[in-house]
């Protein structure tokens, strides 16, 4: 059997899990690896736009509401998880269909781009963001440049996320600018799709895509899980969408229209920065449709069966 | 049972020509086919306006090859790399540039055949289309377009102009009216060109006869082309009261010079006189139009002028692309002037922005009023309405009673985007 990967790729909200759906339904042996830090989260659904319950009972997904709002998946676990479940799909003569908008995950996942194969240590973590707070970005920038020069200077200034994971590396033993690890998943077969819209279309479906989270009551499911107990400041809060509803809820943002117009933008942004990933992989061969998905899907189809005569 | 499946490339008129070659093929005792993998003959309908539409068609094609599945190529790409394509593609049966298009049903049988060139087109067969918005439908009044604006392929892959006669037109209009069609929207490269090559017929001549089928109750058109629109004409059309005041005028550059290397045969003045005129005729009208960014040879200065020229024309809609050198065409051959990507984008999104604004300011006097809106589809997710407006504005509504696509309701418009307008029914 040939071990076959099929990866569904695009800005946010242009129509990979309709897609995707759609393309199982015609592949009996298909299933979903959804790449997608949003839908990780159990608690946050009216702004994440995950497959509805039903649309999973029909095809088996992957990694969708495996955490607690509290938690982190790092990418060096989620790259050793998923690469355990494609292996084990291919074992068992199904096709994986990588839906991605985590574009960092999937690049790592793919072997594309390196990761540290380091987990996080919480504590040391803590440590290190109360130390950035304390004494400022260039203290923390000092102590790397002592164990790892290269690696310091490769981080743009302001990138404390990246900063303090190179000295949570460290703080493991190992230098950060050599702790970065390929993947392979042994794939050989990919087919890679690009899925985008005409510009104006991408922009009008994207508003109606915020407004409809927000009439489907993305700010009720806030204050509901606030009222659980959790904060804005947990990983599952502090996604697009969810934090400019904190913001509201605070008095930051005053109006709904203006909370609608913060989180598109929010999106808008987004899009982009997945489109500058997807623009440099010269290997996607592109689709664009104006919003029928079906013609697109078969479009796709016809690719998959030419790839691959017998799935 | 011949079981079919068509993939469509491109602009309206391409999706108009697959549901008129659907309609033929269902006329022959054809079956649509759902899903490819069922089909035994694949259609595929190229267009060549967009370099990246002709890339993906042809990579289609390819594709199909491991399928066994024979394959028709129709479209614009026929003309131009027909023999091409039939070279390196045997499972390729048939390519049937735009003036043969009819003739599909009978090629199946036989040899690979190559049906391209200029020559009387089969209006006849046009009679019924498979239409996938009954209520609403696109008719073709005319092939071809003898323009020659230097960015465009159309002249070279559809030929010379050539009007469908007037009768089938109207039978045409007729049956989609017989079958549910309250709304037609005519289609041609230029209507302003329909009937030079017949006796005694012009384009408003053509309307004020569709006009007179009982039933319809709007009437639409594109493209109108500026050079040759004239007062008159608008004056004719204007006063038919099926004609929906909306009309779509592309403008492509609002600078003089550019439009003059476009070859588009006016100047911004003349277009705005013909916008005047319009809205002096019918102070409520929409007007939208097209507009290229970045033409070779487009400087800061002319794209300041198009950019002051949008800003006091106050379109209600603008259709943005950013040049795309067709090979062949004159344009294509400015590989010296073309206008940096960066720059070409930044243009646009700047043109974009401006335009958000002033559809939004317009969209704003909507606001209160009671509009009548054709029902176009409910939203399967929000259970809301979606339809437009006579001025072609996109309503979205809610209603508590159900409603049928097709029906005319009164929407009250609540708060208004700048592409689309929302509202209620007032129950």
């Amino acid at each position: 059997m040939d071990k076959l990967l099929i990866s569904i790729l695009g800005p946010t909200g242009v129509g990979k899990t309709a897609l995707a759906l759609r393309l199982a339904e015609l592949m009996s042996n298909a299933e979903i690896i959804s790449v997608d830090t949003g839908s990780f989260y159990r608690d946050t659904n009216v702004g994440t736009a995950k497959p509805t319950p039903e649309e999973r009972l029909s095809h088996k997904h992957w990694f969708i509401d495996v955490l607690d709002c509290h938690q982190t998946y790092s990418v060096a676990s989620f790259v050793e998880d998923a690469t355990q479940t494609i292996q084990t799909m291919w074992q068992q003569g199904k096709i994986p269909m990588i839906v991605a908008g985590t574009l960092y995950y999937y690049y790592a996942l793919t072997g594309k781009i390196g990761y540290a194969n380091i987990p996080p240590m919480e504590p040391v973590r803590q440590l290190l963001e109360r130390e950035l707070n304390e004494f400022g970005e260039e203290y923390l920038r000092n102590k790397l440049r002592n164990i790892d020069p290269d690696r310091e200077s490769a981080i743009r200034r302001g990138d404390h996320k990246r900063l303090i994971r190179a000295l949570e590396i460290a703080c493991a033993g190992v230098k950060p600018s050599q702790a970065i690890k390929k993947n392979d998943l042994g794939s050989h077969l990919s087919i890679r799709v690009g899925l985008r819209m005409p510009r104006e279309a991408y922009r009008s479906a994207l508003r109606q895509r915020v407004k409809a989270m927000l009439m489907n009551g993305l700010v009720q499911e806030v204050e509901r899980l606030r009222a659980q107990g959790k904060t804005c400041e947990m990983p599952c809060l502090s996604q697009i969408g969810y934090k400019e509803v904190c913001a509201y809820l605070d008095g930051g943002i005053k109006t709904m229209e203006e909370l609608e117009e913060r989180i598109f933008v929010r999106h808008w942004d987004y899009a982009k920065r997945q489109m500058t990933w997807l623009r440099k992989d010269q290997e996607l061969m592109w689709f664009e449709h104006d919003g029928d998905v079906n013609a697109v899907m078969q479009e796709v189809w016809v690719h998959v069966k030419n790839t691959c005569g017998n799935c | 049972m011949v079981k079919y499946y068509i993939f469509t490339y491109g602009c309206q008129m391409n999706k108009n020509d697959s549901e008129m070659i659907s309609g033929l093929l269902e006329r022959e005792g054809w079956e649509p086919s759902k899903d490819v993998k069922d089909a035994d003959l694949i259609i595929i309908n190229t267009c060549s306006v967009r370099l990246h539409a002709e890339e993906r068609a042809i990579g289609t094609i390819s594709a199909l090859k491991r399928l066994g599945k024979r394959v028709v190529v129709m479209g614009c790409i026929a003309e131009v790399r027909g023999s091409e394509l039939m070279e390196r593609f045997p499972h390729v049966q048939a390519v049937v540039g735009p003036c043969h298009e009819t003739e599909i049903p009978n090629i199946l049988q036989g040899e690979r055949q190559i049906l391209v060139g200029d020559r009387p087109v089969d209006f006849s067969k046009y009679l019924v289309s498979a239409r996938n918005k009954a209520h609403s439908v696109f008719v073709s009044i005319m092939k071809g377009c003898d323009d020659f604006c230097t960015y465009c392929i159309v002249p070279y892959t559809r030929g010379r102009v050539q009007s469908r006669p007037p009768q089938s037109v109207i039978d045409e209009v007729k049956a989609a009216v017989d079958n549910g069609a309250v709304e037609v929207t005519l289609l041609g490269q230029n209507v302003n060109d329909y009937g030079k090559d017949l006796d005694g017929w012009n384009f408003t001549k053509l309307v004020e006869k569709v006009a007179e089928i009982p039933e319809l109750r709007r009437i639409r058109f594109t493209s109108p082309h500026p050079a040759n629109f004239s007062k008159a004409d608008i004056d004719a059309l204007t006063d038919i009261n099926k004609v929906m005041p909306y009309f779509h005028l592309p403008l492509q550059s609002g600078d003089d010079e550019i439009l003059r290397l476009m070859n588009r045969k006016y100047t911004t003045r003349d277009f705005a006189e013909l916008v005047e005129h319009i809205r002096t005729r019918v102070p409520s009208v929409a007007i939208g139009t097209d507009l290229i960014v970045a033409y070779p040879g487009e400087t800061e200065r002319h794209f300041e002028a198009t950019k002051r020229f949008l800003e006091s024309m106050r379109f209600d809609m603008v259709y943005m692309a950013i040049f795309s050198p067709r090979p062949g065409t004159p344009a294509a051959r400015m590989v010296d002037s073309f206008v940096p990507e960066a720059e070409a984008k930044a243009r646009y999104d700047e043109l974009l922005a401006m335009q958000e604004r002033i559809s939004y300011e317009i969209n704003q006097t909507y606001v209160g009023s009671v509009q009548e809106v054709l029902v176009d589809e409910q939203d399967k997710k929000s259970g809301k309405y979606i339809g437009r407006t006579p001025t072609n504005k996109t309503v979205v509504f809610a209603s508590r009673a159900h409603i049928e696509p097709g029906t005319f309701v009164s929407v009250r418009i609540n708060s208004a985007k700048s592409w689309v307008l929302y509202g209620q029914t007032p129950d």
